[in-house]
């Protein structure tokens, strides 16, 4: 997928400004905040608006060839539609055929992909009085049947309870590895997010602030090293005493985190200094900086 | 002895054919969804009793050598007491449950992610429910028009024939209009009631006003608007002042009843009520299908 220079209009309002990016196979996240462009974003690749720019994806020109990149692509709507009266085995093999399947191969994948998807004893049931959690897994299963090359997810998450959440999320990371199919997941839950993508695309006010892995967005690949080292007692002390050295030091309750002064430190002086104030290290290992504070000092960077 | 296999019958990526019928299996689906509905069953099997009696009248007749009576064949299609008024509650039901439904349900993105663009939306839908309003409206009238054919002896089989060809044609129009009507309710409305109320107020509102004007304002003018009286103005050129197309030209001075426009002035409001019901509808499904079905 590869954009050129892609900007979109509503009147006035420019939803999306000069997008210029290229984006990789895999799980790749779309993230920003609200009114940052992510739905526009997916319009454009699925064709539905018009816009200034080259766009591709899958080899193929949304705005002149809409209707072939739909029929290789799997779109799952934030909104909750579902077309009424139908059970969802009917549903999905009528997506299949109007997707260009075969009566026959669209009926087969309807059950494989209900089946996928955990609704196989459920298929038969009307959709109408399906719960919040088994219609986002219609809708999935709807995105799936034709067995598409890249899968668009808005918010799939929505509505659903902590475990109906883990369980779309562990069948959206297993999706690549059954099919090799691309995703691009835009949700506003960051732990979702984080859970289940490598890459993850960056939007604010139609602009991109990041496009790139999520290990590089959280700086675990580069910078300077730091650890969170949980003593036995007098943890405080030393804190206070690496803080001397030039190490960065954030106190917590049980656990303190340590920022190397250069990128080249090793622990080291942790070791040393705490033998030197007879300090107990319990517990030591590398801080990850939470995808969130990653972000967000990715977009106050931006904004400066 | 056949070795024994492990197959993986879950998710798989799909490597089979594919066939572009977004049109047909969209047509098929509607069709299939009305003919599940008691009320377009039971509309379509009330469409067929007039026609059963206009058949035993005409057989009857035949029979007792009376000559049969061309114009009540004709009339069976746009009559009060005829397949009309089943074949409107059918356009009734499809108005609530096809278009309409869809975007109340928000379910128009199922259709418009996929490889389906307004034309093959309004062409799939379309020819769906006016096939299933045909089988009230045409399908019974066309029954007896092929009785007729059966007992017509050799001078009047032509004027037979002329009658069934007519009958076909005029109720295909007949009921693709009110298949279009039913989606541009759907299509302005967007919700049961409003679609529906639409559809009444272009079909039943105009035939009303026909009916009670055209003696008042001594002028036929008003029932260009009615789809019945347009119809029925074609169909009686036709069929009852003896076949033939040149028929409508002979007819262009002339009024069939005080109530009927002239038959080459209802032709050209039945290609302008048809051009601008489908020109309306295709442009608003065009702008929902640009939204992703979302508008």
């Amino acid at each position: 997928m590869s954009f050129k220079n892609v900007s979109k209009r509503y009147g006035e309002t420019k939803v999306l400004s000069d997008v210029s990016l290229s984006l990789p196979r895999g799980i790749v996240g779309l993230v920003g905040p609200n009114g940052a462009g992510k739905s526009t974003f997916m319009k454009v690749i699925l064709g539905f608006t018009a816009f200034e720019g080259d766009v591709r994806v899958l080899g193929l020109d949304p705005r002149t060839q809409a209707a072939e990149l739909r029929a290789r692509i799997g779109y799952m709507p934030e909104r909750d539609g579902l077309p009424t009266g139908m059970s969802a085995v009917e549903l999905c093999a009528l997506g299949g055929e109007l997707s260009g399947l075969p009566r026959g191969a669209a009926l087969e994948r309807a059950h494989a992909t209900l089946g996928f998807v955990g609704l196989g004893d459920k298929r038969y049931a009307l959709t109408d009085g399906y719960s919040t959690g088994m219609r986002q897994r219609v809708r999935l299963a709807l995105a799936l049947v034709h067995g598409p090359s890249l899968l668009l997810l808005d918010e799939p998450t929505n509505g659903l309870d902590p475990a109906g959440r883990d369980e779309m999320l562990a069948l959206v990371a297993e999706i690549p590895r059954r099919a090799e199919t691309s995703v691009l997941l835009s949700s506003h839950l960051l732990p979702d997010i984080e859970s289940v993508c490598d890459q993850a695309l960056v939007l604010e006010a139609g602009q991109v602030r990041y496009a790139g892995t999520l290990a590089q967005l959280r700086g675990d690949d580069h910078g300077p090293r730091r650890y969170e080292v949980r003593c036995k007692q007098d943890q405080d002390r030393l804190a206070d005493a690496l803080a001397l050295l030039g190490w960065s030091v954030t106190k917590g309750a049980s656990s303190f985190v340590c920022g190397a002064p250069d990128a080249k430190a090793s622990t080291r002086p942790i070791f040393d200094s705490a033998r030197a104030l007879g300090v107990q290290v319990r517990q030591l290992e590398p801080a990850r900086r939470g995808l969130e504070a990653a972000l967000l000092e990715t977009l106050s960077k931006a904004a400066s | 002895m056949n070795e024994a296999v492990i197959r993986e019958r879950g998710y798989q990526a799909y490597t089979g054919p594919t066939q572009p019928s977004v049109r047909r299996v969209l047509a098929f689906h509607t069709a299939r969804t009305l003919l599940a509905r008691k009320g377009v069953r039971r509309s379509i099997t009330l469409a067929c009793v007039p026609a059963l009696i206009v058949g035993v009248i005409a057989f009857v007749a035949q029979k007792a050598g009376a000559g049969d009576d061309a114009g009540r064949v004709a009339n069976l299609l746009t009559r009060p007491w005829g397949t009309f008024f089943p074949a409107l509650i059918i356009a009734l039901i499809a108005a609530g449950g096809t278009l309409a439904e869809d975007r109340r349900a928000g379910a128009l993105s199922f259709y418009f992610a996929r490889p389906v663009v307004a034309t093959d939306y309004v062409l799939g839908r379309l020819t769906g429910t006016a096939v299933v309003v045909a089988l009230a409206s045409v399908g019974p009238p066309l029954a007896v028009a092929l009785l007729h054919i059966v007992q017509a002896d050799a001078q009047s089989v032509m004027r037979a024939l002329v009658s069934f060809a007519t009958i076909a044609v005029l109720g295909t129009a007949l009921s693709v209009l009110l298949a279009a009507y039913a989606l541009l309710g759907g299509a302005l409305a967007g919700s049961r009631g409003g679609a529906q109320g639409f559809l009444a107020l272009a079909v039943l509102v105009p035939w009303v006003a026909a009916g009670v004007m055209a003696n008042l304002v001594d002028g036929p003018w008003i029932s260009l608007l009615s789809l019945p009286h347009i119809i029925e103005s074609i169909a009686h050129a036709l069929i009852v002042k003896q076949a033939g197309l040149g028929s409508i030209f002979a007819s262009l001075s002339e009024q069939s009843e005080p109530t009927l426009p002239p038959a080459w002035m209802a032709a050209i409001a039945l290609v302008v009520l048809a051009a601008a019901t489908g020109a309306a509808l295709y442009q608003r499904i065009d702008k929902l299908a640009h939204a992703g079905g979302d508008a």
